[in-house]
């Protein structure tokens, strides 16, 4: 097999990976402090986008873009967290997952009704190449990803290990009502836990769309699926284990892609190592 | 007193209503609205209007105006055959305009056909539509001749050696299927293929295999936005041999979304930008002004398809679903927004011109007319 496809196909997997990386990590923090499945999260990711390209439109700018995609969905997220989780945190699980998933169908549908059918376009860089490496051409937009999610990823890192903050989340997923007799206060804990986790989907959603130069109403349908398959093989609530699940469900889907996409459609990856998991490693490939 | 009352003023409003319904010809439109396909529906819709418009201005069918009841099928065969039933057996429809994807055309055509209501199909591409229905006509191209077209294209642009990346459903079949018999005649070589479920966003690593043959050309099919990727990746692993794509492209949004990489790109379709017929000006204008945004192939096919058969309805003298078919079926060099018809084949297709429009400074322009019909015969 000639290296540098080898090469294209390891830097597309990464690239994709990442953005699933960002999407599903907010799942799994949301996960290990409320045990929901919070669905409406890939809604939240697509709100973000919207933020972003109209901050972009408006000012053309790409930092302006990030930043209101970012807030847009920590806003969105919060208010979920708010006015539809909380209400519903004495109920049996399956009520706020299925509430979610009815969230996501609105978020999607909304969308649609607000800014139309059609695609948007995010033009804040060409996919012209940008440097060679090794023979690999790598443009502008998969450099402003990757070290996108670097940046996120070691912020993600600071606050869970260094600060009070990741310190009570921890504390509140080992043991809620320990937690709370500690002195903990769960609500605003958890509130800061979706403006986090949002943020970062938000910022994630505004990347794929300066990616792909694409923003769409149905841009969170495949982060919906996929994104929980990811939380399972990284083990629920596991937020590194899930990092690094995105990013091999990424290399994994590219290469399938790339050698299989006629026999076996690379999106349904996602789902065949979802049933493996389930079978015979239910704590998830990187779970204890 | 009341009842008596009421009794004269239905007695005397009844005749108005029952005289406006005298007055106006019921056309039938089943068009994606909302669903995946809405920003095709849209557009067709959108156009299809315009159409009616610019018909009633100048007097109406025989005289009548027409009335156009859309019905929204979602590109779902199953709406679009109650639909057709409805618009046959309340609406009693004059004509259809069939302004949907394949599937739902599909389906629709057979209640159309058996009832004797003439459709007129725009841009549904699958070859079944027309298959042993007298009643059903289309006016866009087939996909096999598109694809005839984009093989003869190639060779124009000096190809000798051809990259293929082939859209994986019955549109991205058919294009498939005409290029590589047109290839074979002409001697072109096909040094690499391969295909891409719809929605693929993906096309690196296909692209990157590709270049390694060093295709002179690149024939690729699918719609606009998966092909606005595939043209950003094309230009990011530095493929310089220029992309053939068909009508699936034409669309504004495929040059908004592909943005500088969509320079350069040739398309088959059927909507000339810079034709001089007055029918063509006045549609890209009246579609410009009506929405703000540049008219594509879809609304072109839509507009031409009510078009064409309120020429057939003029012509026949009658709405009678029998004589406009036999009106139809003997009508020849019919000019439309949507290209040159030059007549229909026995199934209700079109022999009809095509255009090969390449993407300049951001916007669709004229590279040739194709008028050999050898070429463009089904």
């Amino acid at each position: 097999m000639d290296p540098t496809v080898v090469g294209y196909l390891a830097l597309e997997g990464l690239v994709v990976g990442s953005v699933y990386a960002l999407t599903a990590l907010g799942l799994a923090l949301v996960y290990g402090l409320l045990r929901v499945l919070h669905v409406a999260h890939a809604g939240v990711y697509a709100v973000g986008a919207y933020c972003g390209w109209i901050a972009f439109d408006f000012g053309h700018s790409l930092t302006l873009a990030l930043v209101a995609g970012a807030a847009g969905a920590a806003v969105v997220g919060v208010f979920l967290d708010w006015w539809f989780y909380r209400p519903l945190a004495d109920r049996p699980p399956l009520v706020p997952l299925i509430g979610s998933i009815g969230l996501f169908l609105a978020a999607g549908d909304l969308l649609r009704i607000v800014f139309g059918p059609y695609q948007h376009s995010l033009p804040a860089m060409n996919a012209a190449p940008l440097v060679s490496v090794g023979g690999v051409t790598v443009n502008a937009t998969q450099i402003f990803v990757l070290a996108g999610t670097i940046v996120l990823l070691l912020v993600v890192y600071w606050i869970s290990a260094w600060t009070r903050l990741g310190l009570a989340w921890r504390s509140i997923a080992q043991d809620r009502e320990t937690a709370a007799a500690m002195g903990i206060n769960i609500p605003r804990h958890t509130a800061l836990a979706f403006a986090v986790a949002s943020a970062i989907a938000g910022i994630a959603g505004v990347m794929v769309a300066v990616y792909y130069n694409q923003l769409s109403p149905t841009m969170g349908n495949e982060p919906a699926y996929k994104t929980l398959a990811i939380v399972v093989l990284g083990g629920l609530g596991n937020v590194w284990g899930t990092v690094a699940a995105a990013l091999l469900l990424g290399v994994v889907e590219s290469i399938a892609g790339a050698f299989a996409g006629n026999y076996f459609p690379p999106q349904a990856v996602a789902f065949v190592a979802l049933i493996l998991v389930l079978l015979f490693r239910p704590q998830g490939l990187f779970g204890r | 007193m009341c009842k008596r009352l009421l009794l004269a003023l239905a007695l005397v409003v009844s005749p108005i209503i029952g005289a406006q319904a005298q007055d106006t010809v019921t056309v039938g439109v089943l068009a994606p609205l909302s669903g995946f396909a809405a920003a095709d529906g849209k557009s067709a819709v959108t156009s299809i209007r315009l159409a009616a418009k610019t018909i009633n201005d100048r007097g109406g069918l025989m005289g009548r105006k027409i009335d156009l009841k859309v019905y929204d099928d979602q590109a779902d065969p199953k709406q679009a055959v109650n639909f057709a039933r409805r618009l046959v057996e309340q609406d009693h429809a004059s004509f259809v305009i069939g302004a949907s994807y394949s599937g739902a055309t599909l389906a629709a055509a057979p209640v159309l056909n058996k009832n004797h209501v003439p459709m007129m199909a725009a841009y549904a591409v699958a070859p079944d539509i027309t298959m042993d229905k007298p009643y059903v006509f289309r006016v866009g191209l087939m996909g096999p001749v598109e694809g005839r077209v984009g093989a003869m294209l190639a060779g124009k642009l000096g190809a000798s050696k051809v990259g293929m990346v082939n859209l994986k459903n019955d549109f991205g079949q058919a294009l498939q299927q005409g290029f590589e018999s047109q290839a074979k005649s002409q001697g072109l070589d096909i040094v690499f293929s391969d295909t891409y479920p719809l929605g693929n966003k993906n096309f690196t690593s296909m692209l990157v295999r590709m270049k390694t043959k060093q295709p002179d050309v690149v024939y690729a099919s699918g719609y606009y936005s998966d092909a606005a990727n595939l043209v950003r990746q094309a230009q990011s692993v530095g493929i310089q041999a220029p992309i053939i794509g068909q009508d699936g492209y034409d669309s504004p949004k495929f040059i908004e979304l592909g943005g500088d990489a969509a320079n350069g790109v040739y398309i088959t379709t059927q909507l000339d930008r810079d034709s001089d017929h007055a029918d063509v000006q006045h549609f890209l204008d009246a579609y410009k002004s009506e929405t703000g945004e540049a008219a594509d192939m879809v609304g072109a096919t839509a507009y031409a398809a009510l078009e064409v058969m309120a020429k057939a309805v003029d012509q026949a003298g009658s709405l009678d679903g029998d004589a406009v078919r036999r009106t139809l079926a003997g009508t020849t060099d019919v000019e439309t927004v949507a290209g040159h018809v030059y007549k229909w084949n026995d199934h209700g297709d079109p022999i009809k011109t095509a255009t090969v429009q390449v993407i300049r400074n951001g916007e669709f322009h004229r590279y040739m007319n194709v008028t050999d019909q050898d070429l463009l015969t089904p």
